[in-house]
């Protein structure tokens, strides 16, 4: 600690170690790890202290995909922009959608990763990925592609096929 | 940022993220919440859950159901432009009523005369009559009309439609409006529009006069 006194950031210099949920250590840059709201009230509450943050619901993988991201937007300003103006998927630029080319499996334990660790814009982004994988795709194509089981009962699949039609006339 | 990818092989063997994300109502709601209507109108016939989370207001059911049983009659206000390319044809929006779905015209007709006014500052009378006429000074023959199709019946879709061509009167009479008084003009207005292609010859110079009174 003594040695970041040259520094003119001494934060960016601080190490933080995480545990993932088989006990691999995890060493990020705290600037990095305070990214996620949860390990940021962690470090606040705690204060300076060497101990390895246990996340048991984060596996090894998905950890590492979530400090990329969060490396990745280090200097971005995670503004909570809640403006419902912009709710939109069509905004995801680049590197984030070459960040999402992941099997579904790992999608979703970004989101399930995101939304434990409280990082909101992983969390949009990942939400808004299987947002476009929903659009354009009939009710059907949607079981399909997320392996959801079809539990209506017969009147009530009545009213979803007149529903249906009325929305592929759109 | 790959290798450190590779390294851990990314694969999984169960599904129970996917499961636990899609059965977490706040989490599914997130979701749905970048969807546009369109799709989450189809979103509610997934399942079960997704239909009480997709919750529409009984209304809104209610007027589904109405416009399933019993397809009402719709306005589409379509845009007609030519050029040197050919022509388009876009629709600008979607109406109940005649009414509406004839102000907008008058929107965008009064926004278009803006436009015009912008970039070719004089020669373009004329470019709200019903027949293509090229405008001077533009690089190509460029002109737009308006008009408003209707449709008897939503659900057997475009070729049942009886087209309802646009009339420059509409515009005209009720460009002066305040609301109000209009919805007879229109009316009267309405019953002429097979005949207009006739008058127009005559219309145009009544037209141009309007026009420029704006």
């Amino acid at each position: 600690m003594a040695t970041g006194s040259t520094s003119t950031n001494i934060s960016e210099l601080k190490k933080i170690k995480l545990t993932s949920s088989e006990g691999t250590e995890f060493v990020v840059d705290k600037d990095v790890g305070e990214k996620s709201i949860l390990l940021k009230n962690m470090l606040e509450d705690v204060g300076e202290n060497d101990m390895a943050i246990p996340l048991p619901n984060v596996t090894g993988p998905i950890l590492t995909k979530v400090i990329e991201y969060c490396t990745h937007h280090r200097d971005d300003f995670f503004i909570s922009q809640d403006d419902d103006n912009k709710k939109t998927s069509d905004d995801i630029d680049e590197w984030d959608s070459e960040f999402c080319k992941v099997d579904q499996g790992t999608l979703f334990e970004l989101i399930l990763a995101a939304n434990y660790l409280d990082i909101k814009p992983l969390l949009d982004l990942t939400c808004k990925t299987v947002a476009n994988m929903i659009k354009g795709k009939s009710p059907e194509e949607i079981r399909k592609t997320f392996n959801i089981a079809n539990d209506f009962t017969p009147e009530e699949e009545i009213q979803v096929k007149r529903e249906n039609e009325w929305c592929e006339e759109r | 940022m790959t290798t450190i990818n590779s390294q851990f092989q990314l694969h999984h063997h169960d599904n129970s993220a996917a499961a636990t994300v899609l059965q977490t109502p706040e989490l599914i709601l997130h979701i749905f919440g970048f969807l546009p209507t369109s799709s989450l109108l189809v979103a509610r016939n997934v399942c079960k859950q997704w239909r009480e989370l997709v919750n529409l207001p009984q209304r809104f059911a209610l007027y589904i159901n109405e416009i399933v049983t019993n397809p009402p009659t719709i306005y589409v206000l379509k845009e007609k432009s030519f050029d040197s390319e050919g022509h388009s044809n876009k629709t600008m929006g979607v109406y109940l009523n005649e009414l509406t779905a004839r102000n907008a015209m008058i929107r965008y007709h009064r926004e278009f005369m803006l436009e015009m006014e912008y970039h070719y500052a004089s020669g373009i009378d004329g470019y709200y009559k019903r027949s293509a006429r090229p405008l001077e000074g533009g690089h190509d023959e460029l002109t737009y009309e308006w008009y408003v199709e209707k449709f008897e019946n939503v659900i057997t879709r475009v070729d049942n439609c009886h087209e309802r061509e646009y009339d420059p009167a509409w515009v005209l009479t009720t460009d002066d409006e305040d609301d109000d008084d209009d919805s007879e003009e229109d009316d009267d207005s309405e019953d002429d529009v097979d005949d207009s292609e006739d008058d127009e010859d005559d219309e145009d110079d009544d037209n141009d006069d309007e026009y420029n009174q704006i």
